[in-house]
């Protein structure tokens, strides 16, 4: 028996050399790209497609629809007028930066200015995993409760910008979204959190602000 | 279940990087995971097992080493362990990290690998 040292074994820096690429390549045509992550019905696509409707007069906007199976938020997004590929991982529970070069490749990336890379619909295997996005966006609804901040501290603690949406039925079914925002500002004291209720419109601005679109 | 996907990273790697015959002698893939990186043992050794199955890797195992959490603090310099706040759960914790000598924030320093080091490897005539 002998020992063999590995000089270039280190995963983490294999998948962040792919998330390189994946941002060189990005940035060479020009396009802001977008991680949105969050829970299952948290409002992911709902909150693109506003976000959308604001910018899509002045931006050329693209959206990459990360699901397990099925095309319901791909079907949502063409609907809207939106340019989009439909990315099902089949078994897991994330994208990685594999498959989002790989999807890259089916995206007119010369004509679009905006990315937006849908997650799949989770909180804990996402953190994992760079993309190669100038932005990292997580999305909680207070439909999901007080506490998932606190449950999910990894993915909050390393994203700069926190959505709490559907703030409109936090009285109604008594959750105060303070408690999440106050969690999330221990974890990360420079982030910043905005408040958003999708069918009212509110909040989107001051998004598109956090994500730095006004400037594009 | 995310470790399924970076036992895949780990397999590639390895074909990649080290040769056929060195693979088939190998016994022990040693796998260093810093304390930090929310990874299950257990799924990222079935899933290893699972991947390997009919390669020619199949036979070998992951044994593992943690590496212990080091951070440097930006303000007086100060480099080392820092304890951490763990109640909720060894799984979902994510520390809040301050310095033990002046309480500022720090910079991970180590603590979030997940690196494959060595193989041990056995002799053909063994």
């Amino acid at each position: 028996m002998h020992d063999i040292n590995l000089q270039d074994g280190d995963i983490m820096a294999r998948l962040n050399d792919l998330a390189e690429q994946n941002k060189q390549k990005l940035q060479a045509h020009n396009v802001t790209a977008i991680n949105v992550m969050g829970a299952i019905g948290s409002g992911k696509t709902e909150l693109i497609k506003a976000l959308f409707k604001k910018i899509k007069d002045r931006l050329q906007v693209g959206v990459i629809a990360g699901d397990v199976a099925g095309t319901d938020d791909y079907d949502k997004f063409k609907q809207a007028g939106m340019v989009a590929y439909n990315l099902n991982t089949h078994s897991d529970c994330h994208l990685d930066p594999h498959r989002v070069d790989h999807s890259l490749e089916n995206m007119p990336l010369d004509s679009l200015d905006v990315l937006f890379i849908e997650n799949v619909g989770n909180l804990v295997c996402p953190a994992d995993f760079p993309l190669g996005t100038d932005q990292e966006m997580v999305i909680i609804s207070v439909t999901e409760g007080e506490d998932m901040v606190r449950k999910h501290p990894k993915i909050f603690a390393r994203s700069e910008i926190v959505v709490i949406n559907k703030i409109d039925l936090a009285k109604a079914i008594g959750v105060d979204p303070e408690i999440p925002k106050k969690d999330y500002y221990e974890l990360n004291p420079n982030g910043r959190v905005i408040y958003t209720a999708v069918p009212k419109g509110e909040g989107i601005d001051d998004l598109i602000d956090a994500l730095e679109l006004n400037g594009l | 279940m995310h470790e399924y996907s970076l036992a895949k990273e780990l397999v590639n790697t390895l074909i990649e990087q080290v040769d056929d015959d060195t693979l088939t002698q190998t016994n022990t893939v040693h796998v260093e995971i810093g304390e930090l990186r929310i990874i299950s043992r257990e799924a990222l050794s079935s899933a290893y097992e699972i991947i390997i199955t009919d390669t020619i890797l199949d036979g070998s195992r992951l044994e593992y080493e943690n590496v212990q959490l080091k951070a440097r603090c930006t303000s007086c310099g100060f480099e080392g362990p820092v304890d951490y706040d763990d109640e909720i759960s060894a799984h979902f914790s994510v520390p809040v990290l301050s310095c033990p000598l002046c309480g500022n924030s720090v910079e991970v320093v180590q603590g979030n690998e997940l690196a494959i080091r060595k193989l041990t490897v056995s002799d053909p005539n063994e």
